[in-house]
């Protein structure tokens, strides 16, 4: 297993109160394994994903739970010791390459500097990984693009570049945060091709952060679901998507037109999601739920089938068959 | 029946002007020329009442070039803008006023759409205060009503847009819209920067107040799913002009242009589960130098020799269905969907 991680809990202690944006995810990614992790904004997606790489920021931190890459534990590691790791064995990218990368300096400047990060090479080894990677990505004639400068490149070359960073070091996973979500649909579908040919090529793990349910099924070998922190759905992605169990997902399927067939009525989610400082007691979903009931007042233990893991009291096993 | 706004032959283009030392260096002759982007480039489109166009493209299409142009907020460079049959640059000054009040504008980012420094209150209530549609005293009375048609609670009337949610914030700007009692509503990515849920929630906002106020949509967004689902009529835009315009059943069942077809087969849908992503190449060209005849040929899959000299017009295909593509010249050779009928179709 290259990554399992156990009851992650990543609190925010500010002086509002404690936001509880990650509170107990359990989840395991296998070698050459693509895990989908699905949810709205606030739901915890891009917190978790941070927590494995150690990059939450003070006030947050990893409060609880355990890490587990190849077996150790990355919790309470230094931050030396992760700077070992990040980049080389476990990459990410991000959702705006303009954030990722420098805007004065060169791309050659950047990837060589990330490979000379990890590895002790001459700069022209590293200038020759760096054209290699670019040509992975389909970056055409990367030798000459070596020299430009982040802005010189579209939206979806940029987006190319900082994948190719990422592939540096041929790391074993990469934590990817809607890393299409700001690209046109032609430009995505170029972007996940890539993802893909690469994931299969080099046996990379990959977990793959989005709000997009359509992307994730198209991508993904099996999906998780989070609401309010938690992971409330999770299995393999056919499993999870032909047979819902959890009001969320269910609402969450019936809310994408793409989903639907011309003219078939969206049947939105009433309300909005709970602030992570306001969260009550019990079922986070329940005040949104078309099958609440008392029961929900006390939060639900989490329930499994077949590899099909759900926190619902009420699973809508019926109406999925 | 007499379109509600009709758009003919209408270019838009932005000049990047030469500063002095470049006036200078052009001068000394230097080979440098005035930057023209032809952001709309010769489209026409015809809404009538009560229907809802879907405008679709990639950024920098000009979709939202050509939503500003029909709405009366930017000028376009040529082609004349009919409203209810009447050119509106010939109108007299108080029916061109009245044209323009009858077209508001929703757009994609509430917040730099909305006046953080003003009230709910003010934010709604200004604008029909301005025209005379309200007195001020009773304004704070049409304002409530206004925020419990779009479903946000009254007891907010006096509170800043920062204290809202984005779906919140995105009704308080369909409140404002609404204020002037418009006819014509050009929604700009109006739901584009939305959790799925909200935007579910939105959407039916949308279709609510069609039906009870009689309104007119052009739907402008990036989102083929979206705009099947709102729209009764859906138009393709790429690179400034318009390449595919048909009735919503017959584009989604069949589509003509090689574009469109790239487009739908990419949208990913929850029924397609780990594809091979095989995407159209290349990247959208800038609109600063578009390619020669069809702008879409260098990343077409059909193009020939015609297509990078000659400019295809739009023909009609079929009833209301008109593609700007040269292979429907050529009998059998029209492009067609690769898998069958895809997925979103």
């Amino acid at each position: 297993m290259t990554l399992k991680v156990e009851n992650l809990r990543t609190y925010f202690f500010t002086r509002a109160g404690v936001a509880k944006a990650v509170d107990g995810v359990s989840f395991e990614v296998g070698r050459g394994e693509i895990l989908g992790l699905v949810g709205e904004s606030g739901s915890g997606k891009s917190i978790t994903g941070f927590s494995v790489l150690g990059l939450v920021d003070p006030p947050g931190r990893v409060a609880g739970g355990r890490i587990l890459f190849h077996g150790e534990d990355l919790v309470g590691r230094s931050q030396g010791e992760m700077r070992t790791l990040r980049g080389k064995k476990i990459a990410m990218i991000f959702q705006d390459p303009m954030m990722t990368l420098n805007p004065v300096l060169s791309i050659e400047t950047q990837m060589v500097e990330t490979v000379r990060a990890h590895d002790r090479v001459s700069k022209a080894e590293a200038r020759a990984r760096a054209v290699e990677a670019l040509g992975l990505v389909g970056i055409p004639s990367p030798d000459e693009r070596l020299a430009a400068y982040p802005h010189q490149f579209s939206g979806g070359m940029r987006q190319r570049v900082a994948i190719a960073i990422a592939l540096l070091h041929r790391p074993e996973l990469i934590i990817a945060d809607e890393p299409t979500t700001a690209l046109d649909v032609t430009i995505q579908s170029q972007i996940l091709a890539v993802i893909q040919g690469l994931s299969r090529d080099f046996g990379m793990s990959l977990i793959w952060i989005s709000h997009d349910l359509g992307v994730v099924a198209g991508l993904a070998h099996r999906i998780a679901v989070m609401y309010a922190g938690r992971i409330v759905e999770t299995g393999e992605t056919d499993t999870v998507l032909d047979s819902p169990v959890h009001p969320y997902t269910i609402g969450l399927m019936r809310s994408v037109p793409a989903n639907l067939e011309r003219g078939e009525p969206l049947t939105p989610i009433p309300g909005m999601a709970p602030p992570p400082l306001g969260r009550s007691a019990g079922c986070p979903f329940r005040l949104r739920c078309f099958a609440a009931t008392a029961a929900c007042e006390i939060e639900p233990e989490e329930a499994t089938a077949d590899g099909h893991r759900w926190r619902c009291f009420h699973p809508q096993i019926a109406r999925a068959a | 029946m007499t379109p509600l706004v009709e758009a003919t032959s209408i270019s838009r283009r932005f000049t990047r002007g030469l500063d002095y030392a470049e006036r200078l260096a052009r001068f000394l002759g230097a080979d440098i020329e005035e930057r023209v982007v032809h952001a709309v480039d010769g489209v026409s489109l015809t809404i009538n009442p009560g229907e809802v166009v879907g405008l679709v493209g990639e950024s920098g299409c000009g979709k939202s070039t050509l939503g500003r142009i029909m709405a009366g907020i930017l000028p376009q460079s040529d082609g004349v803008m009919n409203w209810q049959g009447k050119d509106m640059s010939a109108l007299p000054r108080a029916e061109a006023k009245a044209a323009r009040l009858a077209s508001q504008m929703i757009f994609q980012d509430p917040m730099s759409s909305l006046n953080p420094r003003k009230t709910i209150r003010d934010i709604i209530g200004e604008a029909p205060i301005a025209h005379g549609m309200v007195a001020r005293r009773d304004a704070a009375e049409m304002v409530t009503a206004l925020m419990q048609r779009v479903g946000l609670d009254p007891s907010y009337l006096n509170r800043y847009p920062h204290q809202f949610s984005g779906g919140q914030r995105q009704r308080i700007g369909i409140a404002r819209a609404l204020a002037v009692n418009p006819r014509f509503i050009i929604c700009d990515e109006s739901v584009s920067a939305l959790d799925v849920s909200i935007q579910a929630q939105i959407l039916n906002l949308f279709m609510e107040l069609k039906q009870e106020l009689g309104l007119t949509y052009l739907f402008i967004s990036h989102d083929l799913g979206v705009v099947k689902h709102i729209s009764d009529r859906v138009a393709i835009m790429y690179l400034g002009r318009i390449v595919e315009s048909a009735p919503a059943d017959a584009f989604f069942a069949a589509p003509n242009h090689p574009y469109t077809i790239a487009l739908l087969s990419e949208v990913p849908t929850i029924k397609q589960r780990k594809r091979q992503f095989n995407p159209v190449k290349g990247e959208i060209p800038s609109p600063l130098h578009p390619p020669s005849g069809c702008h879409f040929h260098p990343r077409c899959p059909h193009a020939f020799d015609r297509c990078r000299i000659e400019r295809p017009i739009l023909r009609e295909i079929a009833a209301g269905h008109v593609s700007a593509c040269h292979l429907n010249e050529m009998p059998g050779k029209a492009a067609s969907p690769a898998i069958p009928t895809t997925a979103i179709a």
